[in-house]
């Protein structure tokens, strides 16, 4: 294994000190929202930090302007669907690497976006962090659509989404997190921890 | 010859054997309900027979720039695995600090061998405690106090 990947950090500073605790948490690639980067990817004491985009959108011809041409500046683009059609569009459009699943999300991601994830080989992102801070009520909702995504064999990624240096969280953390809380089994968690996401660092020329 | 008797006494013998089917049958059956009952008691007996708990001693070390004590430390995890998990399962896992180096930042956590996962879990998603930020970060899991204080002070983190 090359170790776990974390796709989805959004700290603007303190680049070495996330360098450090990720290292000695076992993450070797670190997917960092843009804060202005210069940089596609860059290495900073040993770990990997790769430049990456989320976008939020609500129309798809909205969707369709931000992502001409993204793929030359951001190795990694993500997509916080705003509505159905973008929700649709991310599915099936080959230059978004990611769906995101959060509490502003949950609402579009249902039983036909599952369908189409599945057909396009299309991984959902889930932010750990924010199913920790969210509502019981938007947490059950959660629960849900992942067991949903779980039964379709949709690919699942897991990361962070840690905006400051203390929301990291260790893999080992998250394996037994997600299994306890979720029922998920731990082998599918540690693969969308390392495998799944390393594959695509890989389709998009990193790694 | 008299065949009369031989009829009576042929008579007599298929009666008797029908009898003694009857009764052989009614005892199989006695049998057969006595060894299920005995089957079903040895079963029950091993569901209602529990395995011995065993426990784990979690060693982790802490990330953070304050320092902090025993106490304040074990009310933060029991405080987030009550938040997490509920107060049924903080009462099953009840993790106990048994040993902090506030030098080191490093220390060992008791919980039974079930609940170890929930402490982990709980370790792992201690953001900060009175208002100060740290990260807990879980190192190894044993089965003895001694081998757990042994990898605490021999275990070295990736620098």
């Amino acid at each position: 294994m090359k170790g776990y990947v974390d796709l989805w950090v959004r700290v603007s500073d303190e680049l070495d000190k996330i360098a450090d605790i990720a290292w000695i948490m076992g993450y070797k690639y670190v997917g960092i929202e843009d804060h202005g980067y210069k940089w596609k990817v860059k290495v900073v004491n040993r770990v990997r930090f790769i430049k990456r985009i989320t976008i939020e959108a609500r129309t798809e011809k909205e969707i369709r302007e931000r992502v001409r041409g993204i793929k030359v500046e951001y190795p990694i683009v993500a997509v916080k669907p705003l509505s159905i059609q973008v929700a649709r569009f991310a599915a099936r459009d080959g230059r978004i690497d990611l769906v995101v699943l959060d509490r502003d999300t949950i609402q579009y991601i249902d039983k036909t976006q599952a369908g189409m994830m599945k057909q396009y080989r299309k991984p959902l992102e889930v932010c750990i962090n924010c199913f920790l801070k969210a509502s019981s009520r938007e947490k059950g909702m959660m629960f849900r659509r992942l067991r949903l995504f779980q039964h379709y064999s949709v690919p699942i990624i897991y990361s962070s989404g840690a905006s400051s240096w203390n929301e990291l969280i260790h893999p080992h953390g998250v394996t037994t997190l997600v299994s306890t809380l979720l029922g998920i089994p731990r082998s599918s968690v540690i693969y969308g921890l390392a495998s799944l996401p390393l594959e695509i660092l890989v389709r998009n020329g990193i790694g | 010859m008299d065949y009369g008797i031989l009829i009576y006494i042929a008579l007599a013998l298929s009666i008797a054997s029908i009898l003694a089917i009857a009764v052989l049958y009614s005892s199989i059956r006695r049998l057969r309900e006595q060894v299920k009952l005995i089957v079903s008691r040895k079963v029950e007996e091993a569901l209602s027979r529990t395995k011995r708990i065993r426990k784990r001693y979690i060693v982790f070390t802490i990330i953070s720039e304050h320092e902090f004590n025993r106490k304040e430390i074990e009310k933060a995890v029991r405080r987030k695995l009550a938040v997490l998990y509920g107060l049924i399962n903080l009462a099953k896992a009840d993790p106990q600090l048994v040993f902090y180096d506030p030098k080191l930042k490093r220390g060992i956590i008791r919980t039974s061998h079930i609940m170890k996962d929930y402490v982990i879990a709980a370790l792992t998603t201690t953001r900060e405690i009175n208002g100060k930020k740290l990260l807990i970060i879980p190192v190894k899991t044993t089965g003895t106090i001694k081998r757990a204080k042994k990898i605490m002070y021999t275990i070295k983190t990736k620098t």
